[in-house]
């Protein structure tokens, strides 16, 4: 995957950066891997159409990368097209139809300013009923929030645990779009503003960290980046030829729920995660106890805490809690997103269901560097469309 | 064809009317209209007037808005969920409103056709 970033790629188009990022999936391949040997492209792009008036992108991809005649499938599924495509990917593989599948993502968001950027983003609610009375994408998580701490007594403070977490993390993550710690930044913007700052805590509460969509600051969304990430699946048949050391995927679950968040019956937990889990947790004959470490879709703090517990990592309207007691941190019982998460490795939007999966890759395979957990056996990966009318779910196994 | 339309949802909006369907199967109520009952399938559908009463369920003020409100900024917004049961989104227009607070339809003008709002009973 390429590095995730908000100036970083300010030259480059989406095309460059999905090539950047497929050639480094191609090169990490033990026994070599030329694209002629792959059978499909599944890409994950949500709005290449606003970000970079370009439709049509699997094909673009497919020519960019010359795999020419092989088929080409573009993913839209907001904020989940890349866990969508992989999904995809495992089942063309199941089928029997297809040996091997490039399957990733990209999204190219710098194009535009913030407001253009969150009208972009709105339409992946509901255009005429949550976009059309007032609604942004920060907006949907942040009345989750409001309804998460009215019905279960969790706190904006123990949200800020997990900004903190995930930058503590990034900063051990050469691709993470922020490798500062909170605390960096809040000594660095305060050194700017004449401001000093006791702790992350304080500089959090601050005016430094406005207010996006009450009760959600600036610290609690993720970052708007441009990037992409490649992943190479295989049928077991065939992986041998590749490597000795593969990554197994041993289940896959994907589910859908109303478009509309008020149309759902609770607010405070996304039922498309709980069944697509339920689905991937059955085919690989596991429970949420068995997962060693996940990447979970904190698209904002509050979208980390409803993951832990619609995942089953922690009881219903104990994830903030659990955030706060440093249980999700590297060296916790359960670590979430050691790679950074959306939060401080970015969210370029077609490209994080694809970037999660080089996270579990790598942390699989002992080569996630400085934030590699432990004696890993099984890693979870979770992404999440919008606010949650679609989201998949992928079991990894150490090969 | 169905006449369960965005459009036909809107026009009530204009009109003030806060229009959705209730299933014949199976009572179910929705909230804008939709032309399939979203828990037991059946297109049996009548038109269903809710009286635009109901108590706050979520909410949040947007800073950061979208180009069509950005003149409103910062705004509330809530979900509502009805005195008949169903639950849907609108802008809020008294900044008092809470979580649990009784509120109101109101319906708001713009350049660009009409908003569901609400304001305290």
């Amino acid at each position: 995957m390429t590095r995730f970033h908000h100036r970083l790629h300010q030259d480059k188009q989406g095309r460059e950066l999905f090539v950047e990022a497929a050639l480094e999936a191609a090169e990490s391949v033990d026994n070599g891997f030329a694209f002629g040997d792959a059978d499909a492209l599944y890409l994950g792009y949500f709005s290449s159409d606003m970000f970079e008036r370009q439709g049509h992108t699997a094909a673009l991809m497919a020519d960019w990368l010359g795999m020419n005649p092989k088929p080409a499938i573009r993913v839209e599924d907001a904020c989940a097209s890349s866990g969508v495509a992989v999904n995809a990917g495992v089942q063309a593989i199941a089928s029997g139809m297809y040996d091997v599948v490039v399957v990733g993502g990209v999204e190219k968001m710098r194009t535009m300013g913030t407001t253009e950027v969150t009208d972009t983003l709105a339409m992946a609610s509901d255009a005429n009923y949550e976009a059309g009375v007032g609604f942004t994408f920060p907006g949907l998580y942040a009345a989750i929030a409001s309804a998460h701490f009215s019905e279960h007594g969790s706190t904006w403070e123990q949200l800020q645990h997990v900004a903190i977490k995930n930058h503590v993390n990034g900063k051990k993550n050469p691709k993470a779009q922020y490798q500062e710690t909170v605390k960096e930044i809040a000594d660095k913007l305060g050194e700017r503003k004449g401001m000093s700052f006791r702790d992350e805590m304080e500089f959090l509460s601050s005016p430094l960290n406005p207010v996006v969509a009450s009760p959600l600051r600036l610290f609690d969304c993720c970052p708007i980046s441009d990037g992409a990430a490649a992943v190479i699946l295989a049928a077991d048949e065939v992986a041998e030829e590749y490597t000795d050391t593969p990554v197994e995927i041993v289940g896959i679950g994907q589910a859908s729920d109303t478009m509309a968040l008020h149309d759902r019956d609770d607010f405070t937990s996304l039922r498309a995660t709980r069944v697509a889990a339920r689905q991937a947790y059955g085919m690989a004959g596991i429970d949420a106890g068995h997962v060693d470490v996940a990447c979970v879709h904190d698209c904002f703090t509050i979208a980390e805490v409803v993951a832990t517990e619609d995942l089953g990592f922690f009881a219903k309207g104990e994830g903030g809690k659990a955030a706060a007691e440093g249980r999700t941190a590297l060296d916790g019982d359960k670590p979430i997103n050691p790679d950074g998460g959306l939060k401080a490795k970015g969210h370029p939007v077609g490209a994080t269901g694809a970037g999660m999966v080089y996270e579990m890759f790598n942390q699989l395979r002992g080569q996630a560097g400085e934030h590699q957990i432990a004696d890993v056996e099984i890693g979870l990966a979770h992404n999440v469309g919008a606010a949650g009318a679609t989201a998949t779910v992928q079991i990894y196994r150490r090969g | 064809m169905t006449e369960y339309t965005v459009k036909a949802y809107m026009d009530h909006l204009m009109n003030e009317e806060l229009m959705g369907v209730e299933c014949k199967g199976c009572g179910h109520l929705m909230l804008p209209p939709r032309p399939i009952c979203n828990k037991c399938g059946s297109m049996d559908l009548a038109w269903k007037r809710f009286g635009g009463e109901g108590v706050v369920s979520a909410k949040t003020v947007v800073e950061v808005p979208t180009t069509r409100f950005q003149e409103r900024c910062p705004y509330g917004v809530v979900i509502v969920t009805m005195d008949e049961g169903a639950s849907v989104s609108g802008l809020l227009l008294d900044e008092k409103v809470e979580i649990g607070s009784r509120v109101e339809a109101a319906y708001v003008k713009d350049e660009y056709g009409v908003v569901l709002a609400f304001k305290a009973a």
